[in-house]
C-alpha cells in the first residue's frame, strides 16, 4: 500500500493560486472554502522587505492531531495515507477545526464570502448539500468526504482521494506527464503551471517525490506540533527559516 | 434528645410562578434561535471558520464548570465530615444535576448536527478528550443522581460518604477533563497548557459556589427562611479563597506563558492586545469578577452582609464568564503562527485577529440554557425537599449555639 505525500517546491511556486482555483472546481467548493490556498508573508524590515508566499494544502499528517480529537472517529486516516472526514458521522462539534495546527479545515455552512452569495445563486432546493452547482462532481462519496459539501459537518482537501485511490497498485508517481497516472492526479497537481508540485509513494525510495525530499532537503512545518505532514516543501530561497530539517 | 433537621419543599408562591413564567419564555425563545440556527445555519451567527466556538459554548462551560463546583457544599459535608454542611448538601447536588443539564444542551443544541447525538453516543473515539468528556458528563449526573439518593432517603444515609467521594473524585476528573479540552490543544498557542486543568478546577469551586450561594440566598428569601450569619460567613469564606485560588493560577498561567516566545505572543495579546479581549481579561475578570468581589467578602464595611455576599456571589459569575470569554474566544482570535515573527495573510483570514461578535440568537440559546437550569432547579425544589425548614445556625449546626455561648463568655472574660 502506497503512503501519499506531496512536494511543493517554493522556488518554483509563482503564488498564482491556479491551484486553489482548480481545487475549488474539481471539489465544488464554495468561494472562501479554500481547500487549497496560498498564503504571502513578508520577510525583512522596511525598506529591505520581500513578498513570499506559500501554498497551503491540508497536510495529511502521519500523526494527525484531528483524528486525535474528533470524538466520532467521523475524521481518520486511511491505509494509504489521507486523512478524510465522514460526512455521515461529523457532528459539527468543530475540535479539529481548533485542532488542526495548519488552519486547512473549514465549517461547510458559513458567511458567503462573495457577493451575491453563490448558495442563492444555485440554492440546494431542500436537499442536504450546502448548494447546487452546475457542474457537480460525479464521484460524491460522503463517507470520504467527497463531492458538495453538506450542512453542519467540517470539510477539507481530500488528496483528491476519488482520483488518488484509483490509481494502479505499485506506481510510485502520480504525475500529469505520464499518460499512465494523469487521470489519477490531483488537481492541484496537474493545474501547476510551473509544476512546483509533485505526487507520490513516500514509502518508495524509488519515487520522485523521494528523491526530491532526500536531495534537495525536503522541509515540513510547523514540526514542533509533532503532526508529521505528508506535504514537504522544498526551495533554499523560498523556504521560511523557521522550518526544521528532518532527521532523514 | 438528638436535633433532627426537617427538610421541606419550596412554597409554589406568585414569586414563584413569576419566575417559571419568565424562565419559561426565555426557554422558548432559545428554542426559536435554535431552529432559526438550524434553517439558516452558522451564517448566523457571529462565528466564521476562525472562530469557531463562539457565545454558546461559554454560556455551556460556564454551566458545566460550575456544576462541578456546586458540589462543593456537599462534598465538604460527606467527603470531608463537616456536619454543618450536610443539611445543605442535597441542592448542592440539585444544582450540579441542573446546571450540567442546561450547559449540555446549550453545548448540543450548538453542534452543526445535533440530530446527530446518537453517533457521539455510540461511536467513541478513545483518543479524544471530547469523547472522555461525554462519558464524563453523563456518568456525573448517574452518580450525582445515585448521591442525592444517598443523602435524601434516610435508608440510604450510612451510603452517602463512600458515594460521596466517588461524585467528588469524579468531578475533579470531570473538569480536568474539560480543561484539557483547551490544554491538549498544541495548535493553539492560547491553549496548550497543562495548568488550564487545575485552573479549571479552581474555577468550577468559585463559580459553582458563587452559584450555590445566589440559589440558596434565592430560595430563602423566596421562602421566609433566614440564613445563619455563621454558616453564611464560613461559605463567603470559602468564596473568597476559591477566587484567589483562580486569580493565582491565572496569574501563574500567563507568567509561566510570557517566559517562552511561543506562548509569549498569546499572553501578551490577551493582556496588552488591546482587542476587546484585553478589556474582558482586565476590566470584566481581575477588576469586576476577582478584586471587587474580594473587597467586598472580605472589607470589615461589607463582610458578612448578606446583600454584599450575594453582589459579591455574581460578580463572580459575571468574572468567570469573562475569564472564560477569553480563553475560549480570546485563544481562536490570535491567528495561528504559521510562520512566527512575520506578517501572514491569505484569503483565509491568515495573520488577522480574528472578530467575533455574538449575534442575537446565539445569546438567546445561551441564556436559554440558564433559564433551563433556573426553571429545572425551581421545579425540582417545589416538588421535592431539596432545604431544611429552617436555615439558622442553631438548626444546621446543634454544636452552634453552645460555642457562640462559649465564645461570647470567653469575650466577656
Amino acid at each position: 500500500m502506497a503512503k501519499w505525500g506531496m512536494v511543493i517546491d517554493l522556488d518554483k511556486c509563482t503564488g498564482c493560486q491556479a491551484c486553489t482555483t482548480a481545487c475549488g472546481m474539481e471539489n465544488n467548493t464554495l468561494p472562501g472554502e479554500n481547500w487549497q490556498d496560498v498564503l504571502y508573508y513578508n520577510v525583512g524590515t522596511y525598506p529591505n522587505t520581500t513578498m513570499k508566499w506559500f501554498p497551503r494544502p491540508c497536510m495529511h499528517c502521519e500523526d494527525p492531531s484531528c483524528v486525535h480529537v474528533c470524538p466520532t472517529r467521523a475524521t481518520y486516516k486511511t491505509e494509504d495515507g489521507a486523512v478524510l472526514i465522514d460526512w455521515n458521522k461529523c457532528i459539527g462539534c468543530k475540535y479539529c477545526m481548533i485542532a488542526c495546527p495548519y488552519g486547512v479545515r473549514f465549517y461547510t455552512d458559513e458567511k458567503p464570502l462573495l457577493q451575491p452569495a453563490l448558495q442563492d445563486i444555485f440554492p440546494s432546493n431542500g436537499s442536504r448539500h450546502t448548494w447546487n452547482p452546475p457542474y457537480k462532481s460525479p464521484h460524491e462519496d460522503w463517507t470520504k468526504g467527497i463531492g458538495i459539501q453538506p450542512r453542519g459537518v467540517v470539510s477539507k482537501c481530500t488528496f483528491c482521494y476519488h482520483k488518488v485511490s484509483r490509481a494502479p497498485a505499485g506506481v510510485a508517481d502520480l504525475d500529469e506527464d505520464d499518460p499512465n497516472t494523469k487521470e489519477f492526479t490531483p488537481a492541484c497537481v496537474r493545474t501547476c503551471a510551473p509544476k512546483a508540485r509533485y505526487f507520490g509513494d513516500l514509502d518508495n525510495p524509488n519515487s520522485r517525490v523521494n528523491k526530491l525530499i532526500q536531495d534537495k532537503r525536503g522541509v515540513r512545518l510547523l514540526e514542533h506540533t509533532g503532526n508529521k505532514p505528508q506535504v514537504y516543501y522544498l526551495g533554499e530561497h523560498g523556504t521560511v527559516p523557521e522550518f526544521t530539517r528532518p532527521k532523514s | 434528645m438528638k436535633n433532627r433537621i426537617r427538610f421541606r419543599e419550596i412554597e409554589a408562591n406568585r414569586g414563584f410562578w413569576a419566575l417559571l413564567a419568565l424562565m419559561g419564555t426565555l426557554i422558548g425563545l432559545a428554542a426559536l434561535a435554535f431552529f432559526y440556527l438550524k434553517i439558516y445555519g452558522h451564517v448566523a451567527t457571529g462565528m466564521n471558520n476562525q472562530i469557531v466556538w463562539g457565545l454558546p459554548h461559554v454560556f455551556a462551560i460556564l454551566m458545566i464548570v460550575a456544576a462541578s463546583g456546586a458540589l462543593n457544599v456537599a462534598s465538604i459535608g460527606s467527603v470531608f465530615g463537616r456536619k454543618v454542611y450536610k443539611p445543605l448538601a442535597p441542592l448542592s447536588g440539585l444544582l450540579a444535576v441542573t446546571l450540567l443539564i442546561g450547559g449540555l444542551a446549550v453545548l448540543v443544541l450548538d453542534l452543526g448536527r445535533p440530530d446527530r447525538l446518537i453517533i457521539a453516543m455510540t461511536h467513541y473515539n478513545f483518543k479524544s478528550i471530547f469523547a472522555w468528556n461525554i462519558i464524563l458528563y453523563n456518568g456525573f449526573l448517574v452518580i450525582v443522581a445515585l448521591y442525592l439518593w444517598t443523602l435524601m432517603e434516610r435508608r440510604m444515609n450510612r451510603y452517602s460518604k463512600p458515594v460521596g467521594l466517588a461524585a467528588f473524585l469524579w468531578r475533579l476528573i470531570l473538569t480536568t477533563g474539560t480543561g484539557s479540552i483547551f490544554g491538549f490543544l498544541v495548535a493553539r498557542d492560547a491553549y496548550d497548557a497543562a495548568i488550564l486543568a487545575p485552573m479549571f478546577i479552581l474555577m468550577s469551586f468559585s463559580i459553582g459556589l458563587a452559584v450555590y450561594l445566589l440559589t440558596l440566598m434565592a430560595a430563602a428569601s423566596g421562602n421566609n427562611r433566614p440564613i445563619g450569619h455563621h454558616i453564611m460567613n464560613r461559605l463567603k469564606n470559602l468564596l473568597g479563597i476559591f477566587i484567589a485560588g483562580v486569580l493565582y493560577f491565572v496569574v501563574v498561567f500567563h507568567v509561566t506563558n510570557l517566559y517562552s516566545e511561543q506562548n509569549a505572543v498569546a499572553s501578551r495579546f490577551i493582556l496588552a492586545g488591546g482587542t476587546e479581549h484585553t478589556t474582558i481579561f482586565w476590566l470584566v475578570y481581575v477588576v469586576i469578577g476577582s478584586l471587587l468581589p474580594l473587597a467586598i467578602l472580605f472589607a470589615p464595611q461589607t463582610a458578612g452582609n448578606p446583600r454584599a455576599i450575594g453582589l459579591a456571589s455574581v460578580l463572580t459569575v459575571i468574572g468567570g464568564a469573562g475569564l472564560l470569554y477569553v480563553i475560549i474566544i480570546g485563544g481562536q482570535a490570535l491567528p495561528l503562527q504559521l510562520f512566527p515573527g512575520m506578517e501572514v495573510s491569505s484569503s483565509f483570514a491568515d495573520g488577522q485577529v480574528n472578530a467575533y461578535t455574538p449575534s442575537l440568537p446565539e445569546i438567546l440559546l445561551g441564556v436559554g440554557g440558564v433559564a433551563l437550569f433556573v426553571a429545572m432547579t425551581a421545579v425540582a425544589m417545589a416538588v421535592l425537599r431539596f432545604l431544611p425548614e429552617s436555615l439558622a445556625d442553631d438548626k444546621l449546626d446543634p454544636h452552634y449555639s453552645a460555642e457562640s455561648t462559649q465564645e461570647e463568655a470567653a469575650a466577656k472574660a
